[in-house]
């Protein structure tokens, strides 16, 4: 009996333990650089954490119950939409670019291909608003949010009060993806000498530095600016990119640049997915009327013959990161399932 | 007679604070509210770093965001948290929301999103919003933008003629109307437009 009591007792305090807030600190490989996330305006917390991941997965964001993050931006895709050239939305509408993986967003400077929005913490409200995407407004899903038994008692165990504002919904978002950091590649382990690259590996790493590390930097694989990737304008989407948002001349035809981490689940490349082989990157990057438009523009053209780009490949390979893609912390959570069948 | 005594202290020392209100002036008429007008069906605007200026140079904060929407009466009064005893020289405010928070991730209070005054599809802050139908067409003004070419954020100072405990700071809708509908009857993004409609609009405040 004694013994049964000290069990209960360890399972109360074991429960309470979880149920109360826990500060959580951002961890990062030590050669990746400072985040530009300000982590002191929004301290991570594992309730938070969680809440935002209830929300990333739950299609209570979208006007009709359709779309939830996570439609577009699937874990086992690195949360991007794979085979999937634009984003698909409500009502089975179709966007006009290619959902973006998701991860190592603390050291973006902005956010979509053309860089419209400059904090990760805004960021939802587009897709939110979007009538190609979840076709809502923020006013709205706070109000769902707000009237939802089991979100009024998520926001209470989070905040202390029951009250859903449109700052905590985007904050908690933030906190759910800001965990999404992808740090455990086959380079990230030769990096921290866990490992070594095959021969074609090296090869291929020793061209990714000659050719493309000035756009597509170590260790995140992208400076995250924005610069042209030179391939023609699709007359079907006539996107700009920046030029549309700055309404600059000279910021015309500048996406942001991707991280070259997780090429192998993220496919198609390019914002508008117009690429389904990395083979059809290069050869785009190696073409003649390539080589002449980074000429008239001032870059270092790019030389690769057929067995170098295949070196190349090999070594953009390395940069699969499966932990990531598998890791259970931030898959679907299974409470969501509880609720909609309580529904 | 000494219940008499304090109440004289208290009534000759004791200043109440002072109240910034904000009004909308229509044909020489003041309408704090607008309700179903169609000349303004919608109007709204940030007033952020509000500050009194003593007659010694003293900067005083009243407010740091305040949102006025004339949909709302009890959105239009601003208090100081206690008197400003000396004399107040001038009105200090930005119409609308500087660059640095524009770029800081999301706020709560008059600065959460759910209060309208937020684009979606590119980020920035609604400075101003007016709305309405003149001369049977619709006007929609959204003005905004935080970075260059396209700051839109406007300094306003407004010099007070006469003390008093109830400022009235008012916005002339005709003359507005008249002057940037012609312009352009449609801006919902930063432009150079929104910049000097932006500057328009600033130059039309004043103390009655």
């Amino acid at each position: 009996m004694k013994k049964n009591g000290l069990a209960l007792l360890v399972i109360i305090f074991f429960l309470l333990s979880f149920r109360q807030a826990g500060k959580v600190v951002f961890q990062f490989p030590d050669i990746f650089p400072a985040p530009t996330y300000d982590f002191t305006k929004n301290p991570l917390d594992s309730n938070k954490i969680e809440l935002g991941r209830l929300l990333f997965y739950d299609a209570i964001l979208s006007k009709d119950n359709s779309i939830s993050c996570s439609t577009c931006h699937s874990p086992f895709d690195a949360f991007a939409h794979n085979d999937h050239q634009l984003s698909h939305g409500i009502h089975d509408s179709i966007g006009n670019r290619n959902a973006p993986p998701l991860f190592n967003l603390a050291w973006h400077s902005s956010f979509m291909w053309d860089g419209a929005i400059n904090h990760l913490d805004m960021q939802a409200l587009a897709p939110i608003s979007s009538t190609t995407e979840m076709g809502d407004n923020i006013v709205n899903v706070v109000n769902k949010l707000q009237n939802d038994s089991f979100y009024r008692s998520k926001f209470y165990t989070v905040y202390g009060d029951s009250i859903v504002t449109g700052e905590k919904v985007l904050k908690v978002l933030s906190q759910f993806q800001l965990t999404l950091v992808s740090a455990n590649s086959k380079y990230d382990q030769v990096i921290r000498g866990e490992g070594d690259f095959t021969d074609q590996e090296l090869k291929g790493y020793k061209l990714f530095q000659k050719n493309c590390n000035s756009c597509h930097q170590e260790p995140l694989f992208s400076t995250y600016e924005l610069a042209q990737n030179f391939i023609s304008v699709d007359s079907s989407l006539n996107d700009y990119g920046n030029g549309a948002i700055s309404k600059l001349k000279e910021d015309s035809l500048l996406f942001k640049i991707p991280s070259l981490r997780n090429l192998e689940y993220s496919f198609p490349y390019m914002h508008d997915g117009r690429f389904f082989e990395l083979d059809s990157v290069l050869n785009h990057y190696t073409s003649k009327e390539t080589k002449l438009r980074f000429k008239k523009a001032g870059y270092q053209k790019i030389n690769l013959s057929e067995s170098n780009k295949v070196d190349l490949i090999s070594f953009l390979f390395t940069l699969n990161d499966k932990e990531f893609v598998f890791d259970e912390k931030h898959r679907f959570p299974r409470e969501l399932l509880m609720k909609w069948k309580g529904e | 007679m000494r219940l008499f005594l304090i109440l004289l202290l208290s009534s000759s020392f004791h200043l109440a604070a002072q109240h910034i209100s904000f009004a909308a002036e229509i044909n020489d008429s003041t309408a704090l509210v607008i309700g179903d007008s169609k000349l303004v069906s919608k109007l709204t605007f940030y007033v952020s770093d509000l500050q009194f200026e003593t007659i010694d140079g003293e900067i005083v904060k009243v407010a740091a965001y305040h949102l006025i929407d004339f949909k709302d009466s009890n959105s239009l009064t601003i208090e100081t948290t206690k008197a400003v005893e000396k004399e107040i020289k001038s009105i200090h405010f930005k119409l609308g929301i500087d660059s640095t928070t524009n770029v800081s991730g999301a706020f709560g209070g008059v600065l959460d999103p759910t209060k309208g005054m937020y684009w979606s599809w590119q980020s920035g802050y609604i400075n101003f919003k007016i709305e309405g139908i003149v001369e049977k067409e619709k006007y929609i003004l959204h003005l905004g933008g935080y970075s260059s070419p396209f700051k839109s954020v406007q300094q306003v100072i407004l010099p007070v003629m006469k003390q008093t405990d109830e400022f009235r700071v008012t916005l002339p809708i005709i003359e507005i109307i008249e002057k940037l509908v012609p312009i352009d009857n449609t801006v919902m993004s930063p432009s150079l437009n929104a910049v000097s409609m932006s500057k328009s609009i600033a130059s039309y405040f004043y103390l009655k």
